[in-house]
């Protein structure tokens, strides 16, 4: 794929000539300097935004030709996102930001919400919490309901940008446990990090620069402590000179 | 200062399209309450003006000629208030105006001789004929312009079965009469033409006497004054006026049109109040950081207040004064339409006073209120505004769990979305219910005027049958079972108007065989008289005699009298409340035994009056002295006032989806603006562009339809008083408007519908808030 953004008369292409595969049930990190075009990239794969040109396939569907409509429904069956600035919706409880999702895709109530307190036991989010508003939870809290939101649909792939960017290194470690369980039980990742802790969570570090893949690096399965996969990570990165 | 103008511009640019559509609804506002105050303000001085200019008498008095006398003028001359008398000879007949309007229209006309030389009721010439005309009348504007009689064409008047033909030759500027609801009106012939038919009906002349009476007099005691001093010289009035009674009703519709709009502007300029502070409160809420950042810097309340409240006021300031000066364009419509019913051209000319005061009006209403809704901004302590202290105050509660509240997830969303915009709930409410005043009112209106005109024409006319049969058999008895069995016929009545005098005063008796038959029952207090010796009288000779239900009065009809008991009230507006009912068993005591000859036919719904006609006049022809389609006068005459409604209720619906698209374009650009993260957010999870847009548009909708249907039942308890004080400017003591729940509420429900469409329309920009521009912020 390609894509390019046009400010004024400038053409300035962001990626190039991208060729990318990404495998069911990896945990995929994406990294890279500053404006490397890594958020392009993962809102381009999710179908957020559209390439200039090339194609996206997702399972043998192309969804470059989708129009508007038919893309916000393949994210609401396909797609799961956590965002940095996690944007829950301030004016409902965490639970009913989960149900805002959860319940877009049909099925019956009952079931969803039950699906929905489920997941937010399993982020260790009790009810006390999942009542109350954005507003009045820590910055990890709603990180951490921002991944039940995203999740509660059984998407095929969670997309995830710099999930922990604006999180404190313990809000950060219990978020990023989180999505090494979800992995873990087959749900497929997606996520862009500047941060070399986030990174060692992945299976596979795709490296970008100039809107190209410059380098990868396959890490295997995650386990704590894991001074194999922290040296080969640190190679990695002293290799792609960042 | 320049400091806060610089401030001041900043708070124009970024609300810019918000503060323009303020100052639409106030250029809507200003240019009707401009229309109101031009109308207000100086077509009751040009009346008076014309008044003045055509020297009109304050009293007319018409006696017939043979019975004035020298003595009688010295006498009335001789009142203390009276200052100056003319008297105007006229041949007074009872005349039919073929094809006025398109039918036929009977009234008492006074022919008046064109070359007799005037000083009081002068006429002015508008139009005249180039060239000589044969049979020339000089009608005046009146008859000229409602009737439908320009110059050069012909007029046929019809007295006693006999046709007169005459030709326009000129059209007058007269002050003397009414308009057409008014039963008596002049018309001018040469002296070759008054001649010849003072000639065919001698004895049918009469004199006017025109009373001009001091500053001051009670003009109502003098005439009861000269009625006296006539009757003392054995002469009977036949009509007499007063310059206030024609003067009401000629202005009556320019009356209730000055204060429907005005009432209007009232409506729209509290839209506005509403509108200029949701969007203040909005403001300093979207600002308050910059607020607090401001007062940091060293900002004063006051000049960050006076600047937010500049740009409102510039702009009222400039959209008042543009809006009265498109008023300009669209009076001369407005005063067409006026001036053909009040029978004389005015022409408005700028009025400068009318013009300062609708822009100093709404400027300073904007002042006062922008001030009130920025006033909170004293309170606002710097360092609380920037660390967002002040802010979720109003969110503290998940209201509408999802889990917990059914239906489906875009409904509940809608709901949460209601709950948390409190302040635009509000605004969107008061709206909405003071639009719908207008709705309701313009509802009503369609149904008592164009669904069910009776309700409407009963209420201003006197009884109306479907055709009224003068006959000459003097077995009217026999008649009457006749035409009662032809086909189509529903009902058939003996009913007369005559004029009898009631104590000293002059009124017009309806004489009923049977009042309970009748179609239109008016009276408002009592009942209708039944027996031989009951009355009902009129309001105005109610009022003038003193007297009211139980008392006895005197009832005079050609030299012979008789008393009456007071049954009832009855109200005319025709006659200005001038009127009497009797039995015909009362008047032919009254007037031994005289024959009354006018049959009133009522016909089934599904008959043509002027098919029935036809077939009465081809079975009882020679007994029949003249059949009049009284159905038909009556629906030309509620043509205008259906056509008066139908603009009316345009108007009403132009202007409310005006409003309500200004003020929804205002609540949801506040609205995307805010909420441009949360949209986003909504389209990253999965919710379509539709999806969103729907949810907007029905989140208003709650509230949409609350103020509405609210408004449109409270409209069932407050119309009939507004119709009262209608009515009563008209002298109506009771009308026959009715509130159908049915009709209001289906005018509530298009403004629902309309305010839904406008909704979505306005709403789509949320279809462009990319989910991907989250990743920007
Ligand atoms: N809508 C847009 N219009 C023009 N240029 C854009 C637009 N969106 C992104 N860009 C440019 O594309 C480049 C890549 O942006 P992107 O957000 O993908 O970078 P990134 O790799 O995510 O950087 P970061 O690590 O800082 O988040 C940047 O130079 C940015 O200025
Ligand atoms: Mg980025």
């Amino acid at each position: 794929m390609k894509k390019t953004f046009r400010s004024g008369d400038a053409e300035q292409t962001i990626i190039n000539d991208l060729d990318l595969d990404i495998c069911q049930g990896d945990f995929t990190v994406i990294m890279g300097s500053s404006g490397a075009g890594k958020s392009t990239l993962l809102y381009a794969l999710s179908g957020m935004d559209k390439p200039t040109s090339g194609s996206i396939t997702f399972c043998c569907e192309d969804i470059t030709s989708y129009n508007a409509d038919k893309l916000a429904v393949f994210r609401r069956k396909h797609c799961g996102f956590v965002f940095q600035q996690i944007y829950l919706l301030d004016k409902m409880s965490l639970m009913d930001n989960a149900l805002t999702a959860g319940l877009l895709v049909g099925g019956k109530k009952k079931e969803i919400v039950r699906r929905a307190e489920a997941l937010f036991a399993k982020v260790n989010l009790p009810e006390v919490t999942w009542r109350k508003l954005p507003s009045q939870i820590s910055g990890g809290e709603a990180q951490r309901a921002g991944i039940v939101r995203a999740v509660i649909n059984r998407p095929e792939v969670l997309f995830a940008d710099e999930p922990t960017g604006a999180l404190n290194s313990h809000n950060s470690d219990a978020v990023l446990n989180v999505f090494t369980e979800l992995n873990r039980d087959g749900q497929s990742i997606i996520m862009v990090t500047h941060d070399k802790k986030s990174a060692l969570r992945g299976s596979r570090i795709i490296y970008l620069r100039d809107g190209k893949i410059f380098g990868e690096c396959d890490l295997g399965e995650y386990t704590p402590d894991n001074a194999e996969r922290t040296g080969k990570l640190n190679a990695f990165l002293t290799e792609m000179n960042w | 200062m320049k400091q806060i103008i610089h401030l001041s511009h900043y708070f124009f640019k970024k609300d810019k399209k918000q503060i323009l559509s303020f100052g639409f609804i106030l250029l809507i506002t200003s240019l009707i309450l401009h229309l109101a105050t031009v109308l207000a303000l100086r077509i009751d001085p040009a009346y008076d003006r014309q008044s003045d200019e055509l020297h009109s008498a304050d009293i007319d008095i018409v006696l017939p000629k043979y019975t004035d006398s020298d003595e009688l003028s010295d006498a009335v001359c001789g009142h203390s208030t009276v200052q100056q008398l003319e008297k105007q000879r006229a041949i007074l007949q009872k005349a039919v105006m073929k094809d006025f309007r398109g039918t036929d229209f009977e009234l008492n006309i006074l022919f008046y001789n064109w070359d007799d030389s005037r000083s009081l009721h002068q006429l002015s010439c508008l139009e005249r004929s180039e060239e000589a005309v044969t049979n020339p009348v000089y009608l005046p504007l009146y008859i000229s312009e409602f009737g439908e009689y320009p110059l050069n064409e012909k007029i046929t008047f019809s007295i006693d079965g006999r046709e007169f033909t005459f030709t326009v030759a000129g059209v007058v500027q007269e002050m003397h009469y009414g308009n057409a609801s008014a039963e008596i009106m002049g018309v001018f012939l040469p002296d070759e033409g008054y001649r010849h038919l003072a000639q065919e009906f001698p004895g049918s002349e009469v004199i006017n006497y025109a009373v001009r009476t001091a500053e001051g007099a009670d003009v109502q005691n003098v005439l009861a004054d000269l009625r006296q001093t006539a009757e003392e010289h054995h002469s009977p009035v036949l009509f007499a006026l007063t310059g206030e009674a024609k003067k009401q009703s000629r202005m009556m519709v320019t009356n209730l049109l000055t204060v429907i709009l005005a009432a209007f502007a009232v409506i729209v300029l509290l839209v506005s109040i509403f509108l200029c502070q949701f969007r203040i409160k909005t403001s300093v809420a979207e600002e308050m950081v910059q607020m607090g950042v401001l007062k940091s810097l060293g900002f004063t309340s006051g000049g960050i207040i006076r600047a937010i409240v500049l740009p409102y006021t510039l702009t009222a300031l400039l959209f008042s004064a543009l809006g009265a000066s498109v008023s300009y364009a669209l009076l001369p419509y407005l005063v067409d339409v006026l001036a053909l019913q009040a029978g004389f051209r005015f022409d408005v000319p700028f009025s400068p006073a009318a013009m300062i005061l609708t822009v100093a009006l709404l400027t300073g209403v904007t002042l006062v209120f922008t001030r009130l809704a920025a006033g909170k901004l004293r309170r606002l302590q710097p360092i609380a505004a920037i660390r967002g202290l002040t802010e979720g105050k109003d969110m503290k509660k998940n209201r509408f769990a999802i889990a917990r509240t059914p239906g489906s997830v875009n409904g509940v969303l809608m709901l949460k979305q209601m709950a948390a915009s409190s302040r635009q709930n509000v605004l969107l409410f008061a709206v909405l219910f003071v639009m719908t005043i207008l709705i309701a009112f313009s509802g009503s209106l369609f149904y008592n005027v164009i669904i069910e005109p009776d309700h409407f024409m009963n209420t201003l006319s006197d009884e109306s049958p479907d055709m009224i049969l003068q006959v000459s058999s003097s077995d009217i008895n026999s008649m009457k079972q006749i035409i009662s069995t032809l086909d189509g016929a529903k009902n058939v009545l003996s009913y007369s108007v005559l004029q009898v005098q009631v104590e000293k005063e002059n009124a017009a008796a309806f004489v009923c065989e049977d009042f309970s038959k009748t179609r239109n029952d008016c009276c408002y207090e009592g009942r209708n008289p039944s027996s031989g010796r009951e009355i009902a009288i009129g309001s105005a000779l109610a009022e003038r005699l003193g007297c009211g239900i139980g008392d006895e009065v005197a009832v005079t009809c050609s030299g012979t009298s008789r008393s009456y008991r007071v049954v009832g009230l009855v109200q005319s507006i025709n006659n200005r409340g001038e009127i009497c009912e009797l039995t015909e068993e009362g008047f032919s005591a009254l007037s031994g035994g005289e024959k009354l000859h006018t049959l009133y036919v009522y016909l089934k719904n599904s008959a043509d009056a002027d098919e029935f006609i036809d077939q009465t006049e081809a079975i009882c022809g020679e007994n029949i002295v003249s059949a009049v389609n009284a159905a038909k006068k009556q629906s030309e005459a509620q043509y205008m006032y259906t056509s008066i409604v139908n603009v009316v209720i345009v108007a009403v619906f132009t202007v409310t989806v005006l409003i309500v698209l200004l003020i929804l374009y205002v609540i949801l650009r506040s609205m995307i603006i805010q909420r441009r993260q949360e949209f986003g957010v909504f389209k990253a999870i999965g919710y379509s562009g539709r999806q969103l847009v729907w949810q907007a548009a029905g989140s208003l909708m709650p509230v949409t339809i609350a103020a509405a249907l609210s408004s449109a039942l409270l409209g069932l308890m407050y119309l009939p008083a507004v119709y009262n004080v209608i009515f009563g400017m008209i002298g109506a003591m009771k009308n026959h408007m009715e509130q159908p729940v049915g009709v209001l509420l289906l005018f509530a429900a298009a403004e629902i519908v309309v305010t839904l469409l406008i909704s979505i329309l306005l709403a789509r920009p949320i279809k462009k808030i990319e989910a991907y521009s989250l990743i920007k912020e």
